[in-house]
């Protein structure tokens, strides 16, 4: 597996550009078109910093992190609202299993005068063993009384009730477990991400 | 027989909530369940179907001569049990057909058959849909996902029609149904009725075994079977209630 490193997709209108994240990224989202980046982690550290420092940008920050073994991943999500009416919404999913542990820190930063922003961030990790970890940190850095603000974050083993359901229509648990991950996942992965997940999925679920 | 359950215990936690159920199922026979709420019927059709949050602490079930209670619950699916669930789960990202095409498959392989070919797929998924006016756009979405309490019921004796199981566990597949919606949903059923398929039918009412008629009434009350008898006994209860047998 080390031989999957962390992957970034950067979209913005039709550009869209993939970039192995081996060093922090700084992405300047403009006004007009929304930027919307894409990160899969497995191991080491992910850091993606977002300023929004014109009026009208919109940013969509996605992350999966999915470890293993003994492996250790930090996603450090930080977004800088500089000005008035800007948005950023980050969405982070993952999988932890083994003895692997996964940090999470997802900081929104609201500059004094950036009215009328909107900054949300979820979480939500799945432990695929009792002896993995998974920590969420939101912070929150608001300076101006004018903004949305909404964070949230639930960590916990796969749905009993789902996994009943789909081992009642004739899968096994393992594949039962690939589609309930790829349901989990869908709404915030890259098509590019596929075949690695895929890869994962079989080697560690 | 194709279901037999010999003296059926199974609690959840230390509460014990089937205590010591006996029914036969012969082939191709429709037996209904009734009874008053709590009184273990869900329960009973979870335990057949190996729901894990039950744990049986005696008794046996034999399905097709085999112990039911050894196997894993997709075994038993693959085996040939059916049960429709009162809550159907929703998998976003998940297509309905794909999630067809895999449990299909996933019961083929246990019988020892190949995938059955895209195109004899596609034919077996329309002609099983269009016999329950489920639609093409209904097929596309993901499994579950958006369908009303009444559509989601659809779906499950759709999925029920295309599985082809031997023994199907409806429960309450009548509660929040539109007359219309009843109908289609019982035609549908009737039209399962074969030889080797059997079926419990766990109703509160009289109304849904108008439609499809029962050759034995089961009624549970705390976690046994307290009665058993023929279609008549299910209009009784509809004047008598549960009285007699709590
Ligand atoms: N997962 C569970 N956790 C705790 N108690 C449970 C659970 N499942 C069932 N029970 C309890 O077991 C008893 C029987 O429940 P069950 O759902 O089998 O009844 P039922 O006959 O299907 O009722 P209804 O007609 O209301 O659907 C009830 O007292 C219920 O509270
Ligand atoms: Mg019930």
């Amino acid at each position: 597996m080390t031989t999957i490193g962390n992957l970034c997709v950067i979209q913005t209108g039709n550009n869209r550009r993939v970039l192995s994240l081996t060093e922090p990224l700084a992405v300047t989202p403009l006004p007009g078109e929304e930027t919307h980046i894409f990160t899969l982690v497995f191991n080491g550290t992910a850091d993606v910093c977002v300023t929004l420092k014109e009026p009208g940008a919109v940013c969509r920050l996605n992350g999966i992190y999915l470890v293993h073994d003994t492996h250790q991943a930090t996603l450090r999500f930080r977004v800088h609202h500089l000005t008035r009416e800007t948005t950023s919404h980050q969405i982070v999913r993952g999988l932890a299993g083994g003895t692997a542990q996964a940090d999470f820190t997802g900081r929104i930063q609201i500059a004094p005068g950036a009215d009328n922003a909107t900054g949300t961030q979820n979480h939500r990790g799945i432990l695929l063993d009792e002896t993995a970890h998974i920590l969420a940190r939101p912070e929150l850095e608001i300076d101006t009384d004018a903004v949305t603000c909404s964070h949230g974050s639930a960590i916990g083993d796969f749905d009993k009730e789902s996994l009943f359901y789909l081992q009642a229509r004739g899968l096994n648990e393992r594949t039962a477990k690939h589609l309930m991950i790829q349901s989990f996942l869908f709404e915030i992965t890259a098509p590019e991400f596929a075949p690695f997940i895929k890869e994962w999925m079989n080697r560690y679920v | 027989m194709l279901l037999e359950i010999k003296n059926l215990h199974a609690s959840i936690g230390d509460k014990e909530i089937l205590k010591g159920v006996s029914l036969s199922l012969p082939k191709g026979e429709v037996h209904a369940l009734m009874g008053p709420n709590g009184s273990g019927k869900s329960t009973l059709s979870n335990v057949i179907a190996g729901h894990p949050a039950y744990t049986v602490t005696a008794g046996e079930i034999i399905f097709k001569g085999r112990d039911l209670l050894a196997m894993s619950p997709d075994e038993r699916a693959n085996a040939g049990v059916f049960l429709a669930f009162q809550y159907p789960v929703e998998l976003p990202g998940v297509g309905t057909a794909s999630f067809l095409k895999a449990a299909l498959n996933a019961k083929r392989a246990a019988a020892g058959e190949p995938e059955l070919d895209a195109v004899s797929f596609i034919k077996r998924l329309k002609t099983r849909a269009k016999a329950l006016n489920i639609s093409d756009e209904m097929l596309k979405r993901p499994v579950n996902v958006g369908f009303s309490g009444g559509e989601k019921k659809k779906a499950e004796i759709f999925q029920m029609a295309f599985l082809e199981p031997d023994l199907c566990l409806l429960d309450e597949m009548d509660s929040g149904l539109d007359i219309d919606a009843l109908r289609t949903l019982s035609d549908a059923v009737n039209v399962m009725r074969e030889a080797h398929r059997s079926f419990l039918v766990i109703t509160h009412y009289q109304r849904l075994l108008n439609h499809i008629t029962p050759d034995c009434v089961h009624i549970m009350s705390n976690g046994r079977i307290v009665a058993s008898g023929d279609k008549s006994l299910a209009l009784k209860l509809e004047e008598t209630g549960y009285d007699d047998y709590r």
